[in-house]
């Protein structure tokens, strides 16, 4: 009777991919094509939903990264990304990445390695401060991707939004007087865009045929890892997102401390640095809630400097990312 | 539910006939149950044909399935060693098994499988996996293979 694993019918060997977490499943699609072909379809969702999104550190120069699993507990792993080589990460949503590469823009979910590529940017570079998202996976009719920038973050309040909406050749244009201090995190929830910015404010708008209405809020508390409250007074008929901030401090010093470790002694005298792109998540039972992780940049110096002693800096780029995989068609386009 | 003392008739791929408690079959398999329920078994006649399933692998599901009805009430974790010990076979002798429980239907040693088979896959490399499931040919092509290993150098 026994044909070995490669027999196995398609629909048992899903079940079992289905339950895998996405290390385990990238593995798994890897063992021979007929698991492959099983497992199409499988998404690492249950590892997904019940867990903090992942880090993965890309390089400036390189396609090799670093994926650091579940937060500050996690294994690393090292992996090759070609399109992640000199790009940056704008926004990252359900294992979806938005990045930018010299003018050009396009979604990556780098487990599955599938790329969709957008119309041109209508710049080349992105300005000093920037922060973008989207509504959905890229593969839905109704993702809209929201690209928000401002030339002078200190000195202006004037914010420029671009929205590009799924099948559109062209990114539409808005701009905003009312948008003071550094841009913080952007993400879209239940049909409304939220802009946090100047560490206190949430900036709302919403988009209906074409035409974009803004609504400005207060956030009473912002200290993270607790829950920023929104100033009721301010608030009208739409109400903006639920959300948590998340601690990110612990997990990526414990990433920071395996890098020196791997760097030896040498590394006493490194200032290190890291720029991470934030993510939204869901909070587990409950999903009128969200989780938010801002995009921020940390230093973190080093313990002992010594005198006369070249003082070097590393400089790190990471996005954190839920562990989502997407088999989609190599033909799919925006 | 069947009388306990009542027998019923299984036939393997090889024709060897093997006589079981129809309450221990009925409580277990979906299929059984359902041809028992609608009296499309003959007490006096009927074998139920289990052609793809062939004796040595129905001799085990026997066994999971007469162990289960007897010793449902034993604490659990005795319950799992024995499960354990059950499904200490070669992945040959633990795809057969897939195959005839999910054939007859048998929704609790499906699911023990699937777990085993996910506890084998668990955080192992791609070449420890083929190996333990004994995967002589992946079916990839060389440059395939190559590329898969250039991509996730830590997973081999």
């Amino acid at each position: 009777m026994s044909g070995g694993a490669s027999d196995l019918p398609h629909d048992l060997l899903s079940l079992v991919a289905d339950e895998l977490g996405l290390i385990d499943l990238l593995s798994f699609r890897a063992v021979c094509r007929d698991w492959r072909s099983a497992s199409t379809w499988s998404t690492a969702a249950v590892e997904s939903m019940h867990g903090y999104p992942w880090l993965l550190i890309y390089g400036e120069d390189s396609p090799i990264c670093i994926l650091q699993s579940r937060g500050n507990m996690g294994i690393s792993y090292k992996l090759r990304f070609e399109e992640l080589d000199g790009a940056i990460c704008m926004a990252s949503i359900e294992g979806w990445l938005l990045l930018f590469n010299k003018g050009s823009m396009f979604f990556f979910c780098p487990f599955s390695r599938t790329r969709i590529d957008l119309p041109n940017y209508p710049l080349l570079e992105l300005p000093e401060s920037y922060v973008a998202t989207f509504s959905s996976a890229p593969t839905r009719q109704d993702c809209i991707v929201a690209v928000a920038t401002k030339n002078n973050a200190k000195s202006s309040s004037k914010l420029e939004v671009r929205l590009l909406f799924r099948g559109y050749k062209k990114w539409l244009e808005y701009e905003h007087e009312t948008c003071s201090g550094e841009l913080d995190m952007a993400i879209y929830h239940n049909g409304v865009f939220h802009i946090f910015h100047d560490s206190s404010k949430l900036l709302t708008f919403i988009s209906v045929d074409g035409e974009v209405t803004w609504k400005l809020y207060l956030l009473l508390t912002v200290s993270k890892g607790t829950e920023p409250k929104f100033d009721e007074s301010w608030l009208g008929d739409k109400k903006p997102v639920k959300y948590v901030t998340w601690k990110t401090e612990k997990a990526l010093l414990s990433f920071i401390n395996r890098m020196k470790n791997n760097f030896g002694s040498d590394s006493s005298s490194i200032t290190w640095s890291i720029s991470t792109c934030g993510t939204k998540f869901g909070v587990q039972n409950d999903p009128t809630q969200c989780g938010v992780i801002y995009k921020e940049k940390k230093v973190f110096p080093p313990l002992d400097p010594q005198e006369g002693c070249d003082s070097r800096t590393c400089n790190l780029k990471a996005v954190w990312i839920q562990p989502r995989y997407f088999q989609v068609s190599p033909h799919q386009t925006w | 539910m069947g009388s306990p003392l009542k027998k019923i008739m299984l036939c393997s791929s090889e024709k060897e006939i093997f006589s079981v408690e129809e309450q221990v079959m009925v409580q277990h398999s979906v299929i059984i149950n359902n041809m028992i329920e609608d009296g499309s078994y003959n007490y006096e006649e009927s074998k139920i044909p289990l052609d793809c399933v062939d004796s040595k692998t129905l001799k085990k599901v026997i066994d999971y399935c007469t162990y289960h009805t007897h010793h449902h009430n034993d604490n659990q974790e005795d319950l799992e060693a024995w499960d354990a010990q059950f499904l200490n076979v070669d992945s040959n002798g633990l795809y057969d098994l897939l195959m005839a429980a999910n054939y007859l239907e048998i929704r609790n040693l499906l699911d023990l499988i699937y777990r085993t088979i996910k506890n084998m896959i668990k955080g192992k490399k791609i070449d420890e996996i083929r190996r333990i499931l004994n995967i002589k040919d992946h079916g990839f092509t060389p440059e395939e293979e190559e590329q898969n290993r250039k991509e996730y150098p830590h997973f081999y």
